[in-house]
């Protein structure tokens, strides 16, 4: 009897000290990432060698003292990129008052076809403030390593598509990878994130 | 003032009966419109079989752009999408396909004009057997 109940109350023991811990782990360490996937990540993005459509200058200062939410695609996709542009301008939006400490940057994956005049008009159409990158193809693919993602043409004659990867990627202002978000996500779910990590760091 | 609304109930049943063709019904169909410089789009919405027959859709095209495919996206684990051409459709009598974004959707490449919200856009379905379909789709922004 005597070891039945020390049994229980070990179960309850470590039951308590793993949910504790998981807690902790989510609410103390990432307090305000709720919506995506938290990433832990010693990697320091380098931007350097891309271009960006505005001819920002590149250099490690690009992520600096930001918070950067990043995405891959290209212009001639029709599904999934126009709707993850959206989402960007929609948050942008929502954003307005933390402009300077926010950007969210669409890297292509079809430096081919998207030319930085490309990039200007098809990312003006959806929010002025959205940065797009570009670079050579290789300097793109060791970019996308990264994040874990790559892309890769789907040949189909001159009308080809490229496959990509869908995530939002969340980079800290140290530059480097704080999140990962699957879309599509309900409409401010990446502003609440966004405002609540501007906020802590201000603290 | 009775008889307005006779010549209104007439065109109510008018326009619900158009998207009514071939035993086939359609619903909430759109097209995104293009950003500036872009060729490529993709249409959205819903196709009913009602007729007591399977339909298989053989041919899609558009007077106002060089091909029209239906492609299906495909999201893999790692979150890769990928999308592959649906060459022949096939809708069970009684059921439905819906396009929508991130799915099944209506692919239009190299479009003659840009597509602008309040404008139309012809597609053209052709089945294995029965009418073809002449669709007018609504552009709509995003
Ligand atoms: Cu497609």
């Amino acid at each position: 009897m005597k070891i039945r109940l020390l049994i229980i109350f070990f179960g309850l023991f470590v039951g308590v000290s793993a949910s504790t811990f998981y807690f902790l782990m989510n609410h103390i360490d990432t307090p305000s990432i709720e919506h995506g996937r938290k990433l832990t990540s010693n990697k320091t993005i380098d931007v350097t060698g891309l271009e960006s459509h505005t001819n920002l200058s590149l250099d490690n200062g690009f992520l600096q003292n930001k918070w950067t939410m990043l995405t891959f695609g290209f212009t001639s996709c029709p599904d999934i990129c126009p709707t993850a542009m959206a989402a960007f301008r929609d948050e942008l939006n929502l954003l307005s008052e933390n402009q300077d400490r926010v950007q969210f940057v669409f890297v292509t994956v079809d430096p081919e076809r998207d030319s930085k005049a490309k990039l200007k008009e098809y990312l003006g159409y959806f929010h002025k403030d959205i940065i797009g990158l570009t670079g050579s193809p290789e300097r793109l693919a060791r970019f996308a390593k990264l994040f874990g993602v790559y892309f890769e043409k789907q040949a189909q004659g001159e009308s080809y598509t490229m496959n990509h990867s869908q995530q939002f990627f969340l980079i800290d202002p140290q530059g480097k990878l704080a999140a990962m978000y699957t879309p599509p996500l309900a409409r401010g779910k990446i502003a609440v994130d966004m405002t609540r990590v501007i906020d802590r760091v201000t603290l | 003032m009775k008889y307005i609304i006779y010549v209104l109930y007439f065109l109510t049943i008018c326009t619900a009966a158009s998207g009514d063709e071939a035993g086939l019904k359609t619903t909430d169909f759109y097209v995104r419109e293009t950003p500036p410089t872009i060729k490529t789009t993709a249409a959205y919405g819903k196709l009913l079989n009602r007729s007591k027959s399977s339909l298989i859709i053989s041919e899609i095209s558009s007077p106002q752009a060089k091909t029209i495919e239906i492609h299906s996206t495909k999201v893999d684990e790692k979150g890769m999408v990928e999308m592959d051409e649906v060459t022949s459709l096939r809708i069970p009598p009684g059921k439905s396909v819906r396009f929508e974004p991130g799915g099944l959707h209506i692919m239009v490449m190299g479009l003659k004009n840009p597509l602008k919200a309040g404008e139309q856009l012809e597609v053209d379905i052709t089945f294995s057997k029965g009418k073809p379909l002449k669709l007018m789709i609504p552009v709509r922004k995003l």
